[in-house]
């Protein structure tokens, strides 16, 4: 194996390695009308992007730029270096729909305009600390690409940060990210990475997220031509995800004349951590707000010791996200399936005991890989919608499976209590895949094929 | 080194795909009807069966000695209901056209208008099993999904029976699945 190289943080999108936690985003979905101008809006625009170099204070806005398979074409990079992008990424997130399970209320015919699809080209990023200096951005933004022409605006959605860091189901969320290797403090936080035989736990190979760098094979993995474009670059998977927060609820509500213990336990076992953030694997019982508080046991744990699930149900949401060392040969096949999630909330609040109220509601996910088939499209298919990995026949999670209306889920305990019937609880509303390019290659787009 | 585990058997066919014809392989394999349309529904006793066409090999690196293939191999793995014989029968018979169509893409197919060398071939591209894991090992495929069925139906019984004291729950049972 080559040492690896440094990783070169001055070229890597910031948003990749480092989740920016401003409260406010706005996306901007973009098409190409007027190649060369796209391109020399383009090379301005690749000066405005936050990379992943530390910071001497933390940016109170960020840009970030992400384009599309049909983008880069219509940019005008050839036919031979586009062949040399993964069969993945070349199809567009509709044309895996079934393997995705978004299919009925979720599947491509029904999606909103404008956040996929083959006229989708470029999407930015517009991250801010505030909705007064988000907007003036946001407003620099739009005249920049007034001015650029040769792109038009074809959708752009708005998230903003629940309190708390809570999620529209009532979660607390983002306890757990893998730490990137030769990235700021390469000792993870206990739980953080990849689980190591002696105890403790090690940064999860940069390769796994940045192309151009060793990934859990020990080998930096293909990617595409030429260097310039492909190296330093990653993959973003966007996705509109809409909850149905009175679903949610109307089910706990259903769950609990059958469930002998309490509604906050039921709401716990179905996604492993209490709605503060509690790990069941740690405190089974109940939530404990001075561990959540504490970074180096909040998420401090590994499931090895409870196979059946008995404390953490082996079908709960973060358990299904991210085994740990309850899989084969201490969870070391888990490595080669994490993702980098960078997903912000949209839409309000909707209030405890409210009933529907007809206003949209979920996240914007998005998550980064080096390989969208190996990491997202593998947690999404065999292990969210499916339960065969975990020896659960095909049942589905709770939250992000397309359940049928007659699906169940299986909470261990003595006594078991199944869970029955399931609706599907969270739709897909559009979302697309991008490559994320790194500086040089977003300078190498702004001058392709001119 | 055995094909056998239990009354499983194990079949692996490695098989080199004539130069031009790859995509239309896929294509075709991509196509494949699946469930009760699947071609391998014809052939009784498969558990778990698949083609695979292998491009090229993958180098991961040393301690790897780099290598690479002249032509694309099509691989066809399956696990069935023993014995062998009557299985190649049932791949060179009643699966009949997507057996012709798919091995036709392979160099040196005979075509199913001569089942005995289609057999012959199959045989003769056949790779030793090395390593042999069935998931039944003892049963055979009916059975098997006959305890699919049993589970899904105890596991109906369950979700209904959930809450119940003894006494009903004794009567659900016995109404459900008999008894004394």
């Amino acid at each position: 194996m080559n040492p690896a190289r440094p990783l070169q943080l001055e070229n890597i999108q910031g948003a990749l390695l480092r989740g920016y936690r401003l409260p406010l985003a706005t996306y901007l979905f973009l098409t190409v009308k007027a190649p060369a101008s796209a391109r020399l809006w383009l090379g301005e625009m690749a000066e405005e992007v936050l990379t992943a170099a530390p910071w001497e204070a933390k940016p109170d806005w960020a840009l970030n730029l992400y384009v599309t398979y049909a983008g880069l074409g219509v940019l005008g990079v050839p036919e031979s270096a586009l062949a040399t992008f993964p069969g993945d990424f070349r199809a567009g997130m509709a044309a895996r729909a079934d393997l995705l399970g978004d299919t009925g209320a979720s599947a491509p015919e029904r999606w909103e305009e404008g956040i996929g699809g083959p006229d989708v080209h470029l999407m930015v990023m517009l991250s801010g600390a505030d909705r007064r200096l988000t907007d003036e951005r946001r407003r620099w933004l739009r005249d920049s690409l007034e001015r650029a022409g040769g792109l038009g605006v074809l959708s752009e959605q708005r998230g903003g940060a629940l309190p708390g860091n809570r999620e529209h189901f009532g979660y607390a969320d983002g306890f757990s990210q893998p730490p990137v290797e030769g990235f700021e403090d390469d000792r993870p936080r206990p739980g953080g990475g990849a689980p190591q035989k002696q105890g403790g736990w090690r940064p999860i190979r940069a390769g796994e997220f940045v192309l151009g760098y060793p990934d859990e094979e020990g080998v930096s993995p293909p990617e595409p031509a030429p260097p310039v474009l492909g190296r330093d670059g990653s993959y973003l998977v966007f996705r509109k995800l809409a909850q149905d927060v009175v679903g949610f609820r109307a089910m706990l509500d259903r769950a609990m004349d059958v469930y002998p213990f309490s509604e906050e336990l039921l709401a716990a076992k179905l996604v492993g951590r209490f709605r503060d953030g509690t790990p069941l694997d740690r405190l089974p019982d109940g939530p404990d707000p001075s561990l959540v508080a504490d970074p180096d046991r909040n998420n401090d744990f590994r499931y090895a010791d409870d196979p059946e699930g008995l404390r953490c149900p082996v079908g709960a949401h973060v358990r299904r996200a991210n085994p740990r060392e309850s899989m084969p040969f201490q969870g070391k096949l888990v490595n080669r399936h994490r993702i980098l999630r960078r997903g912000i909330t949209y839409g309000p609040p909707l209030p405890e005991g409210s009933p529907e109220d007809g206003q949209d509601r979920g996240v914007l996910f998005m998550c980064f890989q080096a390989s969208i088939k190996r990491q997202f499209e593998f947690v999404q298919a065999q292990w969210f919608n499916d339960g065969n990995a975990f020896r659960l026949g095909d049942d589905k999670d709770v939250l992000l499976g397309d359940h049928d209306g007659t699906a169940k889920t299986l909470i261990p305990g003595r006594p078991p209590t199944l869970i029955s019937p399931l609706s599907r609880l969270v739709s897909t509303r559009g979302g697309e895949y991008f490559f994320c390019p790194s500086i040089a290659a977003l300078r190498h787009l702004s001058a392709v094929g001119a | 080194m055995s094909d056998r585990a239990g009354q499983a058997c194990a079949l692996t066919v490695l098989a080199p795909i004539e130069r031009g014809r790859q995509d239309l392989l896929r294509t075709l394999l991509q196509g494949l009807p699946t469930g009760a349309e699947s071609p391998l529904a014809r052939a009784p006793g498969t558990h778990f069966a698949r083609w695979v066409v292998v491009p090229q090999l993958v180098y991961q690196g040393p301690p790897q000695k780099r290598d690479e293939l002249d032509l694309a191999y099509l691989m066809f793995t399956s696990n069935f209901d023993g014995p062998l014989e009557p299985y190649l029968d049932a791949l060179c018979g009643p699966m009949g056209e997507a057996a012709d169509a798919i091995w036709g893409c392979c160099i040196g197919w005979p075509g199913l208008g001569d089942p005995a060398s289609a057999k012959a071939y199959l045989l003769r591209n056949r790779l030793a099993t090395s390593l042999f894991v069935a998931g039944y090992p003892q049963a055979r495929l009916p059975e098997v999904l006959r305890a699919l069925e049993l589970r899904e139906r105890v596991t109906r019984f369950a979700i209904g029976a959930q809450g119940q004291g003894a006494e009903s729950l004794a009567l659900a049972w016995r109404q459900e699945f008999g008894g004394p």
